[in-house]
């Protein structure tokens, strides 16, 4: 982690895969907010970075990267946070921060919205389980075919 | 030795609760193989050829190959254990909501394929699972999510945002938060632990949400 601070203002959105996701509600669990093993913080998109447009067009930007970076299945998911919602949800302890960590790389796929969650680690299961809570509007992750 | 080092320092890497720690038990292989035994006596062992565990951790008695165990289970692409776990876990007659929990677990087991690659859900952590729902044979149908790593969480939700989750872990041990409301101030504590299945029951006494599990 070494960016710039988000905005408490602003939105990030998480791709949850289906196996996450509580079938009956729909709502991601909080296995959606885990790590993997060799993750040292949570990736999200931040919406704001893209700036002069609608919220759709910003999914829409979201969409289109991620679909190059990875095969995104039918029932996967953008969870959006509002970053001050979520930081106050979790409370301080452990304190969250949201960093922007763009994927500008000749590598990588690029993905210049691409940002963190950090410090979750020491209580991952309770921050897992109140950002899974903490979720204000969920939508399809897959491209419009 | 490489894939033993490499999970002891992922294993190394442990949980810290806020609230209620049970502290880790040492990494007794006895235990863990009592587990094993247990399990396998109670459900039935599997018939795939990937069937093993219990005769495979029998072989090996260090906490490296222990470990080195489980960092295999959690890269198996290999579903075919998990299967037959489920099928075990399906004929169960003893655990009321069996049939319904299989069909989940086997639609969930298809959605961690399509997120990762081919992999498959943890052997060991629906092993841990099924323990579970032996001493608990009246559990309410729950809601079943997977972690990244392959491992089942599993929650009861009260009322309003009362829950308990579980996560699912190899060697018949759980991690587990429980938020719930105070009944003086109407507001959600918050609780948390790690400890092993056969203890989670004296936790679920002490905190009061034997009823949120069972029926």
């Amino acid at each position: 982690m070494n960016g710039d601070i988000l905005p408490s203002t602003d939105n990030v959105v998480r791709l949850c895969g289906g196996s996450h996701l509580d079938p009956d509600t729909g709502s991601p669990g909080p296995g959606a907010f885990m790590l993997r093993e060799d993750e040292s913080y949570l990736s999200v998109n931040w919406l704001e970075y893209f700036e002069q447009r609608t919220h759709e067009e910003r999914l829409l930007e979201i969409r289109q990267v991620l679909a190059n970076k990875r095969t995104i299945g039918s029932s996967a998911r953008l969870a959006l946070l509002s970053i001050g919602h979520a930081i106050r949800e979790v409370g301080d302890n452990p304190l969250l921060f949201f960093t922007h960590e763009p994927i500008d790389s000749p590598n990588l796929v690029s993905d210049l919205s691409h940002s963190g969650i950090n410090n979750i680690q020491s209580f991952e299961i309770l921050v897992a389980e109140k950002l899974a809570q903490a979720v204000t509007e969920l939508c399809p992750a897959k491209m419009d075919s | 030795m490489r894939d033993a080092l490499t999970a002891f320092l992922v294993c190394d890497n442990d949980f810290a609760s806020l609230d209620t720690r049970i502290e880790r038990e040492s990494r007794d292989f006895l235990r863990k193989s009592q587990h094993a035994a247990n399990v396998s006596s109670r459900v039935g062992a599997p018939v795939s050829p990937a069937s093993g565990n219990a005769s495979f951790q029998d072989q090996f008695a260090d906490d490296q190959s222990v470990t080195a165990f489980e960092e295999l289970d959690r890269r198996r692409s290999d579903t075919k254990e998990v299967e037959s776990w489920i099928g075990s876990l399906r004929g169960q007659a003893n655990i009321r909501n069996a049939a319904r929990i299989a069909d989940r677990i086997g639609s969930l087991l298809g959605l961690y394929q399509e997120d990762y690659d081919g992999k498959s859900l943890s052997s060991s952590s629906l092993i841990t699972f099924i323990e579970f729902l032996n001493i608990y044979p009246e559990s309410k149908f729950p809601s079943i999510t997977a972690t990244p790593m392959g491992e089942l969480y599993v929650q009861w939700k009260h009322s309003e945002n009362q829950r308990l989750g579980i996560q699912f872990m190899v060697g018949g041990e759980v991690k587990w938060a429980l938020f719930k409301k105070n009944q003086y101030q109407e507001q959600l504590d918050q609780f948390s632990g790690k400890t092993f299945i056969r203890s989670f029951k004296d936790a679920a006494i002490a905190l009061g949400v034997q009823e949120w599990i069972v029926e």
